[in-house]
């Protein structure tokens, strides 16, 4: 160690960190859950390059199986003919290209992709090959044809004394002699079509796996497996590994057993939010010095493994080494040189990634948890990881004599190595199945030079599994792509101008704001199909009011509005002057009774209380027995209870900017004149509502709750930040009723009438129920149309309720509208629910326009709708601060689905069976693991992973200088991690991002079915359903 | 008709659990529905003869109790052995048995929505059918071979359970280790059962207690018998409510599905070791060196538990570890002849506990929302001293806590590395003496090469 250069190396150390720290997982406490792309450190490559990155990073894979694409194209009807029509169109011109002259280049691929190719282990290989038929007759689906050119052309070759083959390959020459010896020309004359089918595949066979040899001897030898054929993506030789992966190896023994097992329960204790009733000791003094306190005294080691770890922390502790001085010796220990720190750091951080990422998230946003963790905890929980391993690694170097050589990172770079013959038995059986199915000739594949061979195997290799499944999600993705763009523009040839742009003489019936959620979608649609007079729009569920919000019965303000917005300020519910007093009773109440339940809670996990408990406690029998077995009816007897203490519903909120509150932050206490009336006018503006106001205008927050679901805040609104969007809304309409706000809006050239009036409402998406603000303040003249929206409301959620039933396997799929509400209310309140609803699972695509362009569209809830007039919008500042907003959280969404779904283990959280809450930031599976981020198997299970798909209604033109003006939608749109296509609002033409340009949509016109309702559509059926044209009368 | 309405109670669980194996084992698909309607209507039918054997003894208040031997009443013929099918229907069993039967009943309902499209389905709940089995005929046995039976399918389908997610690790290491500390006590068991049918001839519970009926001792073993044969229950019923030294396995177990480890380990299985206390009290009554082992092994598990649970930072280990108080305390009641009281404690914890389980995945939001009654974030560490922090004992205690009382490494110290170290040993014999027999040739099995087709044309 020289302390001299400590100081320039621990900068290193630091930035390096910090490089690494991106490859964590970037996911929070889990009481405010925000979706965001689980490849976020990728994002910088193209789709598919992050996915094979990823694949060597995380070992995860970035795309469903093979045996998984073909149930999905089978389950969405996709012919083959549509998959040829994609390979073809992903190869280019180079598909026409030939193959050594045996075929094209796409009939080889497209060969591999209809017929699933088998492979395995090399062990499981020649087992397959020696006692199965592999060996002597076709596969089952070789065409008939294809065996006769095979049969026949071996039978001429071969049925005469001399072959007539120049072979060029003397070891294939011999066998063949000796092959041909075996079995005499006589001998063969007697044969039949079996016998002659047993000799061509045994030939095949025999050509095959020398082709590969050969191939080989052009390519040089250690290189010729399937992976290092498919290229670029995996480099010669792979980086060295932990000291922990080579010690696996040489010994069996697996160090990180140990290791994870008392940093697993360290790190929960250092970052525990208050579960445990003893704190830490020494929690003050940062990750190291907890760890040091706790361990450096010579108790009984925590494991058997780590016998030593007290003498070489006291050692740490008596040198007064810091974290960074001990991560640089580990460096020095094992001689990491300083470019490859970075990649060293990553894998170990990785061994642990919830943890350590959950640690980054405490210590880069603390103002998001309740306790934050001290800088620099990363960097000390890598140093303990460090310390942890080396003494694991020194026991069993010294066990089992391994040399610190064979661990350093150098020595490990310089082992070779070794030659891969198990990949050589799979590329040629693949081959071998192939050219089955090719229907090449043995005669013809024996004849093959070197250099055909090297040419053939670099084809078949580099068309491996990945390869495969890229093209299938490709298939998948045009699918979906053209059958919504062709029900746009189907949509457009049957609809009249006056759908688009409404008359201004009639004002709709009333007009409906919601968020652009996919979920709200059926709701906006039902809404319509119901009162086919009004309007909708969509806007961001935060309603261009960000905020922290605290409500009555709140503890604590809480942000509400997009991850990405720092809020300026506070607004806070408060009662009216004149319940002041029966509130603060109720409160008092409500106080008392919270007390009690904690007490109980803490009581029953102590010793006398707990006595106590016990012996009364067969009585809540009752309460269990109720809520398992009769959820709906206890949740309403407890709802009634609780009306005991519910906050009146008359209270107010502090909307108006109060300067002599006291600011902490600099956030502030309400809005100002010129916020308030800023808001309205861009929320207006943006979904192009500015003239034809009806009388009534609803803005509807939503959110969603459920029971004994860790994960219920990733149901919430995405763009309030994982919170419920009520207040929001509520905020947003009070704004807008003021007669002030109104007046400075005149001023600015927004005229909204005098009669307009705006109600806001709350939609709960998992049990469907509804709730409206502030109705007491309704004026008289708007009672008559508030009742009617609100009986139109009530029958557009129960539709919405029968439509999210069919998803449901547990409901007959010919539920009734009253009783589909009744189901969702009850699986909203049943314990035992682990899917109380489906959430974003069904999201694929994002429409930015007019919603009378989309109107009368069967969108199936799997479409983000944000309203955007394109009219007004002349120099498209509306279209870019709409796709700012819009575009991160729909793709932050979307993307997290998709890797949550492609992979649920490594990406996703697994099963939610045996998740268990941890230090009250996260949850763990069963008893002791890395903390569990992302999506869990039962949220994800119905999703098909697509990318999204963002259709804008803007010229193309437009479209490109707004996505090259701002960074990241360039990387989403450029990089292919969404899908784009621009919609003219001029002339309905629709153009597709190809690469950087933009390629005309040339749709097929007039496939899009008619249907009466959705209802007529859905019912009965619980798959994807692709987007028909609903209302009778087109 | 009670004959019938005892077979009943024992014979629901008993024929649900021989066709659903004998469904699984044929490979007939079976649906959802038709395995959770039947689990259910299977306890409900047991519960209801159950309830009819019970409300007559509660109104005529005799718990005195009643033995039924499965042998006379379908009238086998008389064996020249002594393992008998028999059950007691007295105030002990009765309670234990109604607990277990309404225990499970929730739980299966639970499971069939919890469990809902898992693809283990069929599989937890053929182990549930086996572990209810298990449980009624262990609470109910009127014999040590009855309760033989019922405690290893207890254990069997514990043990698996545990390892429910058996494509990771962690759930069937531990597991297995449950298993072993399982086989553990099975042993001590099957050594007391041996050792009483040595002494008594037979292995009816009634031996013990004679004529007075359970909690009456006026047995007639002698006096060594009866210390030996107590210390083996008592080791076993150690190793099977997870006592200390045994705790560490408990908080192990929660690997499985949440319904299973509530009904496990917090409900049922952890007190079948108190039961078997209880069961077998009136030995205790006879010899006060019994008791006192009891009554110091209910008080070293309590100030265990107490001291670990209260640094358990997630919920399941949370409680976890609060259940080993209870049942330290159970065990201590037991060891001071407050039988009944224990009893009632068992009852009342089972129920409280399985309902904490089942609602743990709520935490986050019950402290969201008992924060916001309080006007405060909920924070459990509040009450907690702070002055004391980073004294030498403070830390020593919370790392006994964080270690789990050392019990691991101690166990692995003492007991396993010798062993493992013995079992190499051994093999190493084994394999110097067959290579020494073999004359001096390498005995493992080589693997034959594989002749990749090439090779056969050289």
């Amino acid at each position: 160690m020289h302390c001299s250069s400590i100081g320039s190396s621990g900068e290193a150390i630091r930035s390096a960190l910090e490089s690494a720290s991106h490859w964590l997982p970037q996911q929070g406490s889990l009481k405010s859950f925000v979706h965001h792309n689980t490849l976020h450190a990728l994002e910088h490559l193209p789709f598919f390059e992050a996915l094979r990155q990823a694949e060597t990073v995380y070992g995860a894979q970035g795309l469903l199986s093979e045996p998984a694409y073909r149930a999905e194209l089978l389950r969405e009807r996709i012919s083959w003919d549509q998959v040829e029509a994609v390979l073809r169109q992903d190869l280019g011109p180079a598909g026409g290209s030939t193959l050594v002259g045996l075929d094209t280049r796409f009939d080889g691929q497209a060969t591999m992709l209809r017929h699933q190719i088998y492979t395995a282990e090399a062990n499981e290989l020649s087992w397959l090959i020696h006692e199965s038929s592999a060996e002597r007759r076709f596969r089952g689906d070789v065409e008939q044809r294809h065996r006769m050119a095979i049969v026949m052309g071996t039978r001429r070759c071969f049925l005469s004394r001399k072959h007539g083959l120049t072979l060029t390959d003397q070891r294939t020459s011999d066998w063949l002699d000796a092959l041909l010896a075996e079995h005499s020309v006589s001998v063969r004359h007697t044969w039949g079509d079996a016998a002659w089918e047993w000799f061509a595949l045994r030939l095949m066979w025999l050509a095959c796996q020398a082709g590969v040899r050969r191939a080989g001897s052009v390519v040089g030898d250690s290189r010729l497996c399937p992976a290092t054929f498919a290229g670029e993506a995996r480099g010669d030789s792979t980086p060295p590994g932990r000291v922990r992966d080579v010690l696996l190896g040489l010994s069996g023994e697996d160090l990180d057993l140990a290791v994870n097992d008392v940093l697993i329960r360290f790190t929960s204790s250092y970052v525990d939010q208050g579960f445990a009733h003893w704190s830490l000791p020494g929690r003050e003094t940062g990750f190291l010095g907890a760890f040091l306190q706790l361990y450096a005294t010579a108790w009984l080691p925590p494991h058997e493994q780590l016998v030593g770890l007290a003498a070489k922390l006291s050692q740490v502790q008596r040198a007064g080494q810091t974290a960074e001085q001990i991560v640089s010796e580990t460096l020095d220990w094992l001689q990491v040189p300083q470019e490859d720190w970075e990649l060293f750091f990553r894998q170990t951080l990785l061994a642990l990634p919830g943890w350590a990422g959950m640690l980054w998230q405490l210590e880069t946003r603390p103002d998001r948890a309740h306790l934050g963790v001290a800088t620099g905890s990363l960097l000390e929980f890598l140093a303990v990881r460090l310390l942890l391993e080396r003494v694991a690694a020194e026991r069993l170097m010294r066990l089992h004599g391994v040399p610190l050589s064979a661990v350093a990172w150098r020595g490990q770079r310089l082992t070779p190595r070794a030659p891969d013959e198990s990949s050589q038995l799979e590329l040629a059986y693949t081959l071998y199945q192939v050219a089955q199915l090719r229907g090449w000739r043995p005669d013809v594949l024996l004849t093959l030079s070197d250099n055909e061979w090297a040419v053939l195997c670099h084809e078949i290799a580099g068309f491996d599994s990945f390869q495969r499944c890229r093209l299938f999600q490709l298939v998948l993705e045009t699918t979906y792509r053209s059958r919504l763009l062709n029900g746009l523009l189907d949509l457009q040839r049957v609809q009249h101008p006056s759908d688009v742009i409404t008359a201004p003489a009639v004002p709709p019936l009333f007009q409906w704001i919601g968020c652009i959620d996919d979920r709200e979608e059926s709701l906006r649609r039902h809404l319509e199909e119901v009162a086919p007079r009004c309007e909708t729009f969509g806007y961001a569920g935060f309603f261009a009011i960000p905020m922290y919000f605290k409500g009555i019965d709140e503890a604590h303000f809480t942000p509400l509005c997009p991850v990405v917005m720092q809020p300026e300020t506070h607004v806070e519910e408060i009662t009216l002057a004149a319940h002041r007093s029966k509130w603060i009773s109720k409160r008092r109440w409500r106080r008392w009774y919270a007390i009690q339940a904690l007490s109980v809670h803490n009581l029953s996990r102590g010793l006398l209380g707990g006595v106590g408990l016990a012996l009364i406690g067969v009585f809540s029998t009752v309460p269990m027995v109720m809520r398992v077995l009769f959820p709906r009816l206890t949740s309403r007897w407890r709802r009634q209870a609780g009306s005991l203490w519910a906050y009146p519903a008359e209270t107010e909120l502090t909307l108006d900017r109060d300067a002599t509150a006291p600011t902490e932050n600099d956030i502030v206490l309400g809005f100002s004149l010129e916020q308030q009336v800023g808001s309205v006018t861009r929320l207006l503006t943006d979904i192009g509502l500015t003239r034809n106001f009806s009388r009534l205008v609803v803005i509807c927050g939503h959110g969603s709750a459920s029971l004994n679901n860790p994960h219920e805040s990733a149901y919430n609104c995405g763009a309030c930040g994982g919170g419920r969007g009520g207040p929001n809304a509520r905020a947003f309409c009070q704004l807008a009723n003021r007669p002030a706000v109104r007046q400075r809006m005149s001023e600015h050239g927004l005229e909204i009438p005098a009669d307009t009036y705006f109600l806001a409402m709350f939609h709960n998406t998992c049990d469907d129920d509804v709730q409206y603000f502030d109705l007491e303040q309704v004026p008289a003249s708007h009672r008559i149309e508030v009742q009617e929206f609100r009986d139109t409301m009530e029958r557009a959620r129960a539709r919405n309720a029968q439509e999210r039933c069919r998803r449901f396997q547990a409901v007959g799929v010919g539920i009734e509208e009253s009783a589909a509400l009744k189901h969702v209310q009850e699986r909203a309140e049943d314990l035992s629910q682990t899917r109380p609803e489906y959430n974003h699972a069904t999201n694929a695509a994002c429409i930015v326009g007019r919603r009378g362009r989309t109107r009368g569209l069967f969108l199936d809830r799997r479409v983000f709708l944000a309203s955007y007039d394109p009219t007004p919008d002349t120099d498209g500042e509306i279209l870019r601060r709409i796709l700012a907003a819009v575009v991160p959280v729909c793709a932050g969404i979307n993307l997290e689905y998709y890797f949550s779904r492609v992979d649920p283990q490594r990406f996703g959280c697994g099963s939610k069976l045996p998740h268990n809450v941890t230090s009250l930031v996260g949850v763990m599976d069963g008893a002791a693991s890395d903390l569990r981020t992302g999506l869990s198997e039962q949220m994800v299970e119905i999703h098909q992973p697509l990318r999204l798909l963002l259709v804008v209604e803007a010229t193309h033109e437009r479209l490109q200088r707004l996505i090259e003006q701002n960074p990241q939608l360039q990387r989403l749109c450029y990089h292919h991690w969404i899908q784009v296509a621009a919609w003219s609002p001029a002339n309905g033409q629709i153009h597709v991002l190809a690469g950087e340009t933009f390629l005309p949509f040339e749709g097929v016109a007039g496939e899009t079915p008619h249907v009466g309702s959705s209802w007529e559509w859905y019912r009965g059926c619980p798959d994807h359903l692709e987007p028909v044209l609903i209302g009778a009368d087109r | 008709m009670m004959d019938a309405l005892v077979l009943t109670v024992v014979g629901a669980p008993t024929v649900w659990l021989g066709l659903l194996g004998l469904l699984l084992l044929l490979g007939c698909p079976i649906r959802e529905w038709f395995l959770a309607q039947g689990t259910r209507l299977a306890i409900l039918i047991s519960l209801g003869a159950l309830l009819t054997i019970a409300i007559p003894m509660l109104i005529l208040s005799d718990w005195s109790g009643k033995l039924y031997r499965v042998s006379e009443i379908v009238n086998l013929p008389a064996s020249h052995f002594h393992l008998r099918l028999e059950f007691m229907f007295d105030g002990l069993s009765v309670p234990m048995a109604i607990l277990t039967q309404l225990l499970c009943g929730t739980i299966a309902a639970f499971a069939t929505n919890y469990l809902h499209r898992e693809t283990g389905f069929q599989r937890f709940f053929l182990l549930f059918a086996m572990f209810w089995t298990g449980m009624t005929l262990a609470v109910l046995a009127g014999s040590i071979e009855t309760l033989f039976l019922g405690w290893e399918l207890v254990g069997l389908s514990s043990a698996l359970l545990v390892a429910f997610f058996q494509d990771r690790v962690g759930p069937v290491a531990n597991g297995l280790r449950i298993w072993a500390v399982y086989r553990c006590s099975d042993a001590a068991l099957l050594l007391a059962a041996v050792l009483l049918h040595h002494a008594a001839g037979e292995g009816e519970f009634s031996e013990l207690s004679g004529r007075a009926g359970w909690p009456h001792a006026s047995g007639t073993l002698p006096a060594d018998v009866t210390l030996w044969a107590g210390m083996l229950f008592i080791f076993a019923a150690a190793g099977k409510s997870a006592l200390w030294p045994f705790s560490s396995w408990l908080p192990r177990a929660m690997e499985g599905p949440t319904p299973s480890s509530a009904v496990f380990y917090g409900a049922l299985s952890i007190h079948l070791g108190a039961f078997l206390l209880l069961r077998i009290s009136p030995l205790l009554d006879q010899s006060q060196l019994l008791s006192a082992v009891v009554i110091g092994l209910g008080l070293a598990t309590t100030l265990y538990a107490v001291v670990v649970g209260r640094v358990q930072t997630d919920v399941k280990s949370g409680l976890a570890f609060a259940s080993l108080t209870q049942v330290g305390l159970i065990v201590l009641e037991i060891g001071l002849g407050f039988r009944y009281l224990a009893l009632l404690h068992i009852l009342g914890h089972a129920s409280l506990r399985t309902l904490q389980l089942l609602r743990a995945p709520s935490l986050l939001r019950d402290y969201v929302e008992l924060g916001n009654a309080l006007g405060t974030q909920v924070d459990n560490r509040l009450g907690h001293d702070a002055r004391k922090q980073g004294s030498r004992w403070s830390t020593a205690i919370y790392r006994f806590g964080l270690e789990r009382g050392y019990v691991d490494i101690l166990w692995t110290l003492i007991a396993l590395r010798p062993l493992s170290n013995l079992l190499r040993f051994c093999r190493r014999l084994e394999t110097d003496g067959l290579s020494r027999l073999n004359g001096g040739e390498e005995s493992s099995v080589t693997h034959r090469k594989n002749s990749h087709g090439l090779d056969q044309w050289q």
